[in-house]
């Protein structure tokens, strides 16, 4: 019996495919074409995991590094129909800008089908295919195959989708109403309050379109190093021999087909669905709300995890703040000043008892001196006679002493 | 060089430049700043006197000057540096001129100001006037205070120093601060002298058994057990205490002395306030420099001298500096006066010191593997508290400037200003992110190291404390979105970017945040010999 990966490995296979599915989810139903890329970045780090997890570094990374080049090609593509259509973001603000900006079309369509997968031609294929090979192949588990092969289709289904928005259908640049665009900044995406002012999207200049090229022929030929009859990649990482092998094995080439399958199969989809069903004006609703609006709502608000964040983590963050604060302010600045306050009771008291107690007592104690001296300057007036007589009763007493007492 | 008594010289240089600047007539505010400076610079060009002839590799007390001065109670004259008091003495060296500069700055701006707007923003804000001769002379006599504070070794005349700067900085608070001043100056003073005050009765106990005031002998008898045995000889039965309860009273109060002073949480509350109401650069004196001599009380005192107490309240200890760090950090969260927010985050800054003097107290035996951890702990323990030094004080010179120019510092109060400061927005940007401790700037490493050994050693109160780590990111970033990105305000547009003079006296700071985040050798080579020896010599 083979041995089971170990714990780590299968937390980051599950943790992968959950990403795959969960993101790919969420691009669906997205609006804003970099917001759509965006989540697509995250599907895709999901199959990167499912490929650690499953059939090693070689596997991930290889899909990491063809994914840079597609990606990166289809963030610059966004940026030159963005530019093109005046700083609009939105996709149901954009539609038929094929002929408008023709190289941008090309070039996002072959970034397009390689993040779609899309089969022989495109390097996303056959990283890809690496990718669900390997999982199929792991012993755990077979659904993170599955839900990859699901996470696969809607990344060709939500490619397809933002395709037909962008650069097929009809043109819905022009006469956007005020409403869209207050739905649009509703919802927190990037506009400006300025006054749309409906002007034709134009092509860029060669300064965007020559990296557009440059990425989009890596978009293609990066899958050369990593096809399963020669694969050089995995063997610079792992450090073996490589070998070319024309002969391909039964199962790598069912997976291949299923995964080509799934691919065409989404696209398909997305082609038929919107191409017959597609809106006609930026602010029809979109085919999918219309068919299923609460599942489609529920993927628009991303899962609602930014609530759940903002609800648990962020609240709970901001109640711990608040209760720090309230601890320093209230219980011991309070303890603080009760100190200060007791000090100065005291010292109130204090002072009183000096004042009552011991300055009266005092003060008593001096009223007698006062008195008993009283009593003793009465021998001392100034009077000359007075002093006589009682210098005389003096010398009668010592006489009398010395008389008697030296007897 | 060791017959020239440079500590003494170090202490002396200040205090002869309060002095004379003490006795200029008070129109001479130019020839006051003039003067400060110049005495700065020769205390500085002494410490790099001190800092060219230290063998950093020995980490053994050097400089030593020992001279008897009141032998019937074992008061000595008693100076001498080893790897931490250097840093401690260099950072003050730096700061103090930082903060002089700061406060200096601002007649000049107004006299500049050709534009009224300006004029009248700047007119609007504290009709302090803190560069009269006074104002100098008191914050010169404040450095000679910190200089004597971390030179000295005798408990006396360290204790003597540490008080004596408490005088300057409630007069500079008292006189020069803002609206709530002397309540501030006066809980201030207060708050600290009550800490002193169980700080020296529990070294008189400490003399009592012993019969000594040298900090260095004291820690032989601490670590050798010595004191222990003394304590249960000379003074068992007092107050019908056990000898165990007894010795945990004393270092109670010593603990409460720093604790006080760092400060350690639930004793903190002074701070805010005192920052708060505190000039610009006294704000950066006292948080760059005088928040560090109760971290270095702890690590010249409490440490060496209680290692068997602090041993046994490890657990609370651990936990209070947890405390220290979240709950500042919280509380830092929901201030919304930019100067209290700095403020908190320096206690929270100097909690994560406290960590890690509490973690190397563990015990752990004698396993080599820890010798290395505790190692790693202390030496970031003291990059942090040089760091923080640095970065705090220019975030506090930044919030200075701003109300200097907005007449304001609340969080709320601004907005945009990124757009009409760009260079502004960007220097304090880089001051931020050091404090927030992002790599490649001078606040990761120290808390890295700090965190690298407290881990192993505690585990438990390392994983709580990241919460800190996180919140401090939090509330800086916070700032940052606030007052310097989103929409400019229209009182904001007025606001003027740093001018070059501004930018000149920030930039030592920043050159050296990015030279110590790339570099940390620079000081660790100096520190860590020093370090090794301490932790050595507590093998528990």
């Amino acid at each position: 019996m083979p041995v089971l990966p170990s714990t780590a490995l299968q937390v980051v296979t599950w943790i992968g495919a959950i990403t795959a599915l969960f993101a790919a989810l969420i691009a669906v139903a997205q609006t804003d074409i970099k917001r759509i890329l965006a989540y697509s970045t995250v599907s895709q780090l999901g199959f990167m995991f499912i490929g650690l997890g499953t059939g090693g570094v070689a596997v991930g990374m290889f899909h990491l590094l063809t994914h840079a080049f597609f990606k990166a090609l289809l963030f610059l593509g966004s940026g030159s129909v963005i530019h093109g259509c005046h700083e609009e973001q939105d996709i149901r603000r954009m539609g038929g800008l094929r002929k408008l900006m023709p190289v941008t079309f090309a070039t996002y369509a072959i970034g397009m089908l390689a993040l779609a997968g899309f089969p022989l031609v495109f390097s996303g294929f056959w990283s890809k295919d690496e990718i669900l090979h390997a999982a199929w192949l792991w012993e755990p588990s077979k659904w993170p195959f599955l839900m990859g092969l699901c996470g696969a289709f809607l990344t060709a289904f939500y490619m397809t989708r933002q395709m037909w928005y962008v650069f097929f259908g009809v043109n819905r640049t022009v006469g956007t109403s005020s409403t869209s665009s207050h739905y649009s900044s509703h919802h927190g995406e990037v506009t400006d309050a300025v006054e749309r002012v409906p002007t034709t999207p134009h092509e860029s200049p060669p300064v965007m379109t020559i990296p557009l090229g440059i990425l989009a022929v890596c978009a293609i030929f990066l899958s050369l190093f990593g096809t399963p009859i020669w694969p050089w990649f995995h063997s610079y990482l792992s450090g073996h021999a490589v070998h070319f092998t024309p002969t391909i094995e039964p199962g790598t080439v069912l997976v291949m087909l299923v995964s080509a399958v799934i691919s065409v199969g989404g696209i398909w989809l997305g082609w038929n669905f919107y191409s017959r069903r597609g809106p006609k004006t930026a602010d029809e609703a979109d085919p999918l709300e219309k068919f299923q609006p609460d599942v489609f709502a529920t993927l628009r608000g991303k899962f609602y995890i930014d609530e759940l964040y903002e609800m648990s983590v962020i609240a709970w963050n901001s109640a711990c703040a608040r209760g720090s604060r309230w601890f320093d302010d209230v219980v011991v600045e309070g303890a603080v000043r009760a100190v200060s306050l007791a000090t100065l009771i005291f010292s109130w008291v204090n002072r009183l008892i000096d004042e009552f107690v011991v300055n009266l007592g005092f003060d008593k104690g001096c009223g007698r001196i006062r008195s008993g001296a009283q009593l003793l300057s009465l021998w001392q007036n100034g009077q000359v006679q007075r002093y006589l007589r009682i210098l005389v009763l003096g010398l009668t007493i010592f006489a009398l002493f010395f008389i008697w007492g030296c007897k | 060089m060791n017959s020239l008594p440079l500590l003494t010289l170090l202490t002396l240089t200040p205090l002869v430049g309060a002095a004379i600047i003490a006795g200029l007539d008070p129109k001479h505010r130019s020839l006051a700043r003039g003067l400060g400076l110049f005495f700065n610079v020769l205390a500085l060009g002494l410490v790099a006197v001190l800092w060219s002839n230290f063998n950093a590799a020995s980490g053994e007390l050097q400089f030593v000057e020992r001279y008897e001065w009141i032998p019937s109670v074992g008061v000595q004259y008693f100076l001498g540096i080893d790897g931490m008091s250097l840093l401690m003495v260099l950072l003050t060296a730096l700061i103090v001129p930082f903060g002089l500069l700061a406060s200096c700055s601002r007649r000049r701006e107004e006299a500049d100001g050709g534009d009224a707007q300006q004029v009248r923003l700047l007119t609007s804000a504290a009709t302090e006037q803190d560069n009269t001769p006074a104002f100098v002379s008191l914050l010169l006599f404040l450095q000679a205070g910190l200089f004597g504070a971390f030179t000295a070794l005798n408990f006396i005349h360290w204790f003597a120093f540490y008080e004596l700067t408490l005088v300057p900085a409630y007069f500079l608070i008292k006189l020069w601060g803002g609206p709530q001043r002397s309540a501030a100056a006066n809980q201030f003073f207060i708050y600290t002298m009550v800490g002193s005050v169980a700080l020296l009765l529990s070294m008189l106990a400490v003399y009592l058994v012993s019969g000594s005031f040298d900090l260095i002998a004291l820690a032989e008898k601490g670590r050798s057990g010595e004191l222990a045995a003394l304590f249960n000889v000379r003074i068992a039965g007092w107050y019908g205490l056990t000898p165990r309860a007894l010795s945990l009273v004393i270092f109670f109060g010593a603990f409460l002395g720093f604790a006080v002073k760092v400060p350690v949480w639930p004793f903190h509350t002074w701070l805010p306030a005192t920052y708060a109401e505190a000039p610009t650069g006294v704000s950066m004196v006292l948080t760059g420099v005088m928040s560090k001599m109760g971290v270095y009380g702890f690590l010249r005192i409490l440490l060496p001298i209680f290692p068997n107490e602090m041993q046994i309240m490890l657990t609370p200890l651990l936990w209070l500096a947890v405390a220290t760090i979240v709950f500042s950090a919280w509380a830092a969260m929901q201030q919304r006066d930019l100067k209290r927010i700095v403020a908190y985050s320096s206690i929270n800054h100097l909690g994560y010191c406290l960590l890690g003097i509490f973690a190397v107290a563990s015990f752990t035996g004698s396993d080599p593997k820890w010798t290395t951890e505790k190692a790693a702990a202390l030496n970031g323990v003291l990059l942090q508290m040089f760091n923080h030094g640095i970065t705090a004080s220019a975030l506090f010179y930044f919030v200075g400037l701003i109300e200097q120019r907005a007449g304001r510092r609340g969080l709320d109060d601004f907005g945009g200003l990124r757009k009409v400061a760009p260079v502004f927005c960007g220097l304090m940007g880089i001051a931020m992110f050091a404090s927030l401790g992002l790599p490649g700037l001078n606040g990761f490493i120290g808390e890295f190291l700090i965190f690298k050994g407290v881990f192993p050693l505690a585990k438990w109160a390392a994983a709580f404390s990241v919460i800190g780590l996180l919140v401090t990111a939090l509330f800086l970033l916070t700032i940052l979105q606030r007052v310097w990105s989103g929409p400019l305000a229209e009182q904001g547009k007025a606001f003027p970017d740093l001018t070059v003079k501004e930018r000149l006296i920030v930039l030592p700071a920043i050159v050296l945040m990015f030279v110590l985040g790339l570099w940390p050798q620079l000081l660790l080579k100096v520190i860590n010999p020093t370090v090794v020896r301490v932790v050595d010599s507590m093998k528990l």
